[in-house]
């Protein structure tokens, strides 16, 4: 059921997930980036890198400036937004995408399975302020009516994947 | 009096989620370190509850073995109030929500570092949200409390996780 749940949130934004989601979000974070910090910071194969930015830049979420000899990547502040009977309504912005994808994360996966989409798709909304710095995880929790732990555990397998996001420098092995 | 480390529930569930809990331990037996009783129903009673069970039993490890205390935030210093009525005001602002959905409780870690600030103690406050910092930061300095060092949460996890490695 939330294997299933979760593909309904691909299909809806398919670039909002995967290696083009942490692209959009590290460009956002980093205001600005060229191709290649993109491939060395994330580790993602240079021909992967061209290709995924190119989709970005045919739909708009993403721009390049070439600045001399270098290109410079840009993601300019977007809100896409959804209203479905099953997600309900759903914004989806370059800071909030590591939300958004974290529906494939243990923690993600949990939430949808325990809570449904509706409210996964309000936490993504609130991590856009989270991030921003203005609510506290305390807050999102009371709102979306879950508890603080499912919110911290949300937002620690978000910066798993996610690490520049939060301030955190690399990769980890986690605990399931 | 002995430098003290607060402890937010965000760092407890981050180490457990990395597998870093033991490095955690070793970190947190460096000072006395307490945390107020919302801490621990956040992280061992609300996690056992949506069936975090293993990592509410780890953690609460950490309070078994005596690393970390649970202590009670003493509100009947009027300076210790006004510092958490300014934080609590600050984040309703930030959020656009009214005051009393930030409740009094959710700010206990920062009346346990103001107490122990006032009391002339070195304290070290970890947690990991940016609005509490930004706000905690303003308010302290409108106190003119002194002594609290609000520890760069992400560097600490990396800290801990690089020492697990080593190991």
């Amino acid at each position: 059921m939330a294997i299933e749940k979760t593909e309904a949130l691909d299909k809806l934004f398919p670039l909002f997930h995967g290696q083009s989601a942490r692209i959009l979000a590290y460009v956002a974070v980093k205001g600005e980036a060229t191709p290649e910090e993109i491939r060395g910071d994330l580790g993602i194969p240079r021909s992967t890198v061209y290709k995924l930015l190119s989709e970005l830049f045919a739909v708009g979420l993403a721009s390049k400036e070439r600045r001399g000899k270098v290109e410079v990547v840009k993601v300019p502040d977007f809100v896409v937004f959804a209203d479905t009977a099953a997600i309900g309504e759903l914004r989806v912005t370059p800071w909030n995408i590591p939300a958004f994808d974290a529906a494939h994360l243990p923690a993600g996966k949990m939430f949808i399975e325990r809570h449904g989409l509706g409210k996964f798709a309000r936490f993504v909304e609130l991590y856009d302020s989270y991030i921003k710095g203005n609510t506290t995880a305390r807050l999102m929790a009371r709102e979306l009516e879950v508890t603080r732990y499912e919110v911290e555990i949300l937002l620690s397998d978000i910066g798993s994947m996610y690490p520049w996001a939060m301030g955190l420098a690399a990769h980890h092995g986690r605990r399931q | 009096m002995p430098p003290i480390t607060v402890v937010d529930s965000s760092l407890m569930i981050e180490a457990d989620r990395r597998g870093v809990l033991d490095e955690l331990e070793i970190y947190l037996r460096e000072n006395i370190s307490v945390s107020p009783p919302k801490v621990f129903e956040e992280t061992v009673t609300e996690a056992r509850k949506v069936g975090y069970v293993d990592s509410a039993n780890r953690i609460e490890g950490l309070f078994n073995t005596g690393a970390l205390r649970v202590v009670e935030p003493d509100y009947s210093d009027h300076k210790i109030s006004r510092i958490v009525d300014g934080v609590r005001e600050c984040i309703a602002r930030k959020s656009c929500k009214p005051i009393h959905m930030v409740e009094r409780t959710d700010l206990d870690i920062v009346a346990l570092a103001a107490g122990y600030a006032k009391a002339g103690a070195k304290v070290i406050l970890i947690f990991r949200d940016k609005a509490l910092r930004e706000c905690l930061e303003l308010e302290l300095a409108r106190q003119k409390i002194f002594g609290v060092t609000v520890v760069d949460f992400a560097r600490l996890v990396d800290e801990l996780t690089s020492r697990s490695r080593r190991r």
